[in-house]
């Protein structure tokens, strides 16, 4: 029994691991060193517990992101609030609860408003640790007689949020202040109940409360559960155990991250940027302080040090701005997380451990740390998403040079499709159709990425069944294909794109928001591996005012993809008063029955050069429909025999050769305009925005062109002071202290 | 072909760096625990792939090795290539394609599906000057310094990780 505060002993566990390096101060693990089986067999229960628990959470939750799509996770925490054990599921959050739980403690909460048995806090605010508002958090705390023990924390992506534009996720708010309702790390019940004005608040901020509220009994029932299995497992080991045990769980899983990253990796420096490209000029009725054109420019290095640490740094990336897409520590810890837990930590040992063994120096004021109080994060994951995407590929180049090439495996970006207005009940609504959690992956190290795989951010995710969609929204599936030639090439192809064709049904006020992350607008996700290329790109299509019930009432076959749709949109034997088909992020003009959206999601990168394709995966994809004959001639220089192919591939080579320069002579050759810096406004713009924070670009562009001046110095952006939120504590982060 | 059970671990390495595991036996590695053999076995792997002496160090990438010659530790590819010292930047020693018009991305991608913009990004094909082998494609923006993904710290990985001296002198 402990009298101490939560606050001294949150206090104390971080002086203690400043101290020694070790978590709690632990040099020795004496309960796994004393009984290694007794200690297995202590966790088995803890994470049996709570993955059994997860199972059924998803039977008494309502939407179909939690039901059908997996998106949420249930974990355990320390008084202190440091992860123990978590379920499967989305990852993200493993620190990300953690953080809500110190804000909770460092933020006088044990005073105001008291923390007692029975209490329920909820938090999806990005300055406690969340991600963004759709990502709500529930919380409650355990106790032994009078003493905390421990807290059980559940997250679930909440389809909507009470967004300006009405899905979850806004793609065109310039603030915080669009981004739908903010729960900031308050207490919504007590004695196991959520409070009746907690709930009346979510049937006044919401389109479609019902999916949130049921989540949120979902989640109270399954911490409630854990909370009760915790007794049994408490009286099975003691409570000195359980205390002692659970530390050494942390520490533990912090020595066997470095030592997985010693035995796996190498070390050294890794480099990479991302630079998703943005265009809201085109949108007629976006916020003055949002009606821009701009490139997110995001610089990566990371080291990985002789101790196995895993060490990230950005400086050198762009500002924060009004758009949804910047992040925060909350967020960039989480996006770490999914990367750690889905590439080195996927042995069941998933807690804080592997936290203390890894360090983002995230720069103030960039799109990685924004520092303006009202700065919005609702979709945060239009940057996060392409930089740990970025970051698995790194780690890819470490597992090939250890000689582990069976581990590398690359992402694909999220592109996602939102629907907003009354459904086919006559209700409102707002949502984003989650069978983008079935996108394709990169390519691996030693094959073709998943073709309908997981996203970065979920690795249980799913497409669901298309059913589900059409009972979520006022929407008929009229197609969900996939597209030839439309994969990252290499030797190893990213899985290839696929497609989603819809037609509006029994709604007459109906709209939609359409993007993707760091591949819409012409940009380009990221590089491959080792010669493998990017995809060509993404398509969306929304089409107005159609002819559909003219093809109905005669029996035609309807369009059943988007190049299908736009072809007979052309001809003009499918009509409409307006229509879109290209590579922008898009929100249609209101949308009534017959009208049509698709998109085409984005297909893996590849790995390897393409010529080095083995013919028989080659033959494969041609079987099943996913290259053509003339794209895999062109891009694997295949033929139908093999001695031909083995000719075409060695004329390609040489013509290669004689195509190319000496990098040298190209560096000479463009010396001239890098001086000159000609360039076109946005990609000009996006290096003065990088100079404006920092001069880490600055200074790596002038030494490798060999310059005295940087050319890109004006941003065309009004200089303002816009303040950091003041008067509570909340998680931050810096650049790399300079040597 | 015999099963992983009744092969040595060098001659699953061997077959997994020459690519000729099945599906099952890929997962079979997946699923096992990680052997400290492995990079040995690896470099020991490529060096029969390769037509050239120098020991190699460490594999680069595919087809890209750092290797040690005369006490020196240099970027070399599996055509032979030298390609400068070992933390440079090898990528100014290959030649290169670069393609910045949507017609030369077109060489390269379907007409219906190409949407990158050549205003934004540009695509740097680095090829091995011996064998036309692309050893790297850089999609950056125009004017981007060109950079190498990886400098190992290769004193740190052989003395601490491996537990021996490098072979060279850096």
């Amino acid at each position: 029994m402990t009298n101490r505060t939560l606050l001294a002993r949150l206090e104390e566990s971080e002086r203690l691991f400043n101290q020694t390096g070790h978590y709690q101060g632990l040099q020795t693990l004496e309960n796994l060193e004393a009984d290694p089986l007794k200690f297995e067999s202590f966790h088995s229960r803890l994470l049996s517990t709570i993955i059994s628990t997860r199972e059924t959470m998803k039977y008494i939750a309502a939407s179909p992101a939690v039901r059908d799509f997996e998106e949420f996770v249930i974990g355990l925490y320390t008084p202190e609030g440091d992860a123990v054990a978590l379920s499967t599921g989305i990852m993200v959050h493993v620190h990300t609860l953690s953080e809500f739980i110190k804000f909770i403690i460092k933020n006088g909460y044990e005073n105001n408003p008291g923390i007692r048995p029975g209490d329920i806090f909820e938090n999806n605010e990005v300055w406690a640790g969340g991600v963004h508002t759709p990502d709500v958090m529930t919380l409650i705390p355990v106790f032994h007689d009078d003493e905390l023990i421990a807290w059980v924390g559940a997250v679930s992506h909440e389809l909507e949020a009470g967004t300006y534009e009405g899905p979850g996720m806004s793609v065109l708010t310039p603030d915080r202040y669009g981004e739908g309702l903010h729960i900031s790390a308050e207490k919504v019940g007590e004695n196991d109940e959520f409070r009746n004005d907690y709930l009346v608040r979510l049937r006044m901020g919401l389109r479609n409360a019902n999916w949130w509220i049921l989540d949120d009994k979902a989640k109270l029932s399954g911490c409630v559960m854990v909370r009760e299995a915790l007794r049994d497992i408490v009286d099975t080991f003691g409570l000195d155990y359980y205390k002692a045990a659970t530390k050494e769980l942390i520490e533990e899983g912090r020595r066997e991250f470095l030592k997985r990253v010693r035995t796996t990796l190498v070390p050294g420096t890794y480099r990479g940027f991302t630079m998703p490209v943005h265009k809201r000029s085109h949108v007629p009725f976006v916020h003055p302080l949002a009606k821009n054109d701009f490139i997110d420019f995001v610089r990566e290095e990371m080291t990985i040090t002789a101790e196995g640490q895993i060490e990230l740094d950005y400086e050198g990336s762009t500002g924060w701005s009004f758009h949804p897409f910047n992040c925060a520590p909350g967020p960039m810890n989480g996006g770490f997380w999914i990367t750690l837990t889905q590439l080195l930590n996927y042995d069941g040992r998933v807690n804080d451990g592997a936290y203390l063994a890894v360090r983002q120096f995230l720069p103030q004021g960039s799109i990685v740390n924004a520092s303006y109080s009202g700065v919005a994060t609702s979709l945060a994951w239009w940057t996060l998403i392409p930089i740990f995407a970025n970051v698995w590929r790194l780690l890819g180049i470490a597992s090939y040079a250890r000689g582990f090439t069976e581990e590398i495996l690359m992402s694909t970006p999220t592109c996602m499709v939102g629907v907003t207005g009354f459904d086919q009940f006559g209700g409102p609504t707002g949502y984003n159709n989650f069978e983008m959690a079935g996108e394709s992956f990169g390519a691996r190290g030693v094959a073709d990425g998943l073709d309908c795989g997981s996203p970065i951010w979920n690795s249980e995710g799913i497409q669901g069944d298309a059913e589900v969609w059409e009972l979520t929204g006022p929407n008929a599936y009229l197609g969900r294909s996939f597209i030839a030639d439309h994969h990252g090439y290499g030797r190893y192809r990213g899985g290839s794109a696929w497609e989603s064709l819809w037609m509006v049904r029994n709604s007459q006020l109906v709209n939609v928001t359409i993007s993707g992350s760091g591949c819409m607008n012409g940009g380009v996700f990221h590089k491959g591996l080792f010669g493998g290329y990017p995809p060509p790109g993404w398509k969306c299509l929304w089409a107005a005012g159609t002819n559909i019930a003219e093809f109905i009432e005669r029996g035609d076959k309807l369009p059943s993809s988007l190049a299908e749709a736009a072809r007979l949109l052309e001809e003009g034997t499918l009509t409409a008063t307006d229509w879109y088909y290209g590579p922008d992020n898009q929100w249609s003009p209101n949308l009534v029955d017959g009208d049509l959206f698709g998109v085409e999601y984005y297909g893996g990168v590849g790995y390897g050069d393409p010529l080095e394709r083995d013919t028989a995966m080659i033959e494969k994809d041609l079987s099943n429909g996913l290259m053509t004959v003339d794209g895999a001639s062109a891009v694997y220089g295949y033929r139908s025999d093999p001695a031909a192919t083995d000719v075409e591939r060695d004329r390609v080579r040489q013509a290669r050769l004689t195509r190319a320069i000496p990098a040298q002579e190209w560096w000479a050759q463009e010396k001239s305009r890098a001086a000159a810096g000609t360039v076109s406004p946005m990609v000009a713009h996006m290096y003065a925005r990088s100079a404006k924070l920092s001069a880490a670009l600055v200074e790596q562009y002038k030494e490798f062109w060999q310059l005295d001046e940087f050319p890109y110095t004006e941003t065309g952006e009004p200089d303002f002071t816009a303040p950091p939120p003041t008067g509570f504590y909340y998680p931050t982060s810096s650049s790399r202290p300079k040597a | 072909m015999p099963s992983t059970e009744d092969r040595s671990s060098q001659e699953l390495t061997t077959a997994l760096v020459e690519r000729k595991l099945s599906w099952e036996e890929l997962l079979h590695l997946m699923r096992s625990p990680k052997e400290a053999s492995r990079f040995d076995e690896t470099i020991s792997a490529h060096q029969g792939l390769v037509d050239w002496p120098e020991p190699i160090l460490l594999p680069l990438g595919e087809n890209l090795y750092i290797v040690a010659k005369d006490g020196q530790a240099i970027v070399k590819t599996r055509a032979g290539a030298e390609l400068g010292p070992w933390n440079g930047n090898w990528k100014m020693n290959c030649h290169v394609i670069v393609r910045r018009t949507r017609e030369e991305l077109l060489e390269i991608y379907p007409e219906e599906h190409l949407t990158i913009d050549p205003d934004l990004i540009e695509l740097r094909e680095f090829v091995c000057p011996v064998s036309g082998t692309l050893l790297d494609v850089d999609v950056v923006p125009p004017g981007f310094p060109v950079e190498v993904d990886f400098t190992p710290d290769l004193e740190v990985f052989y003395r601490d990780w491996l537990g021996r001296e490098l072979p060279v002198a850096l």
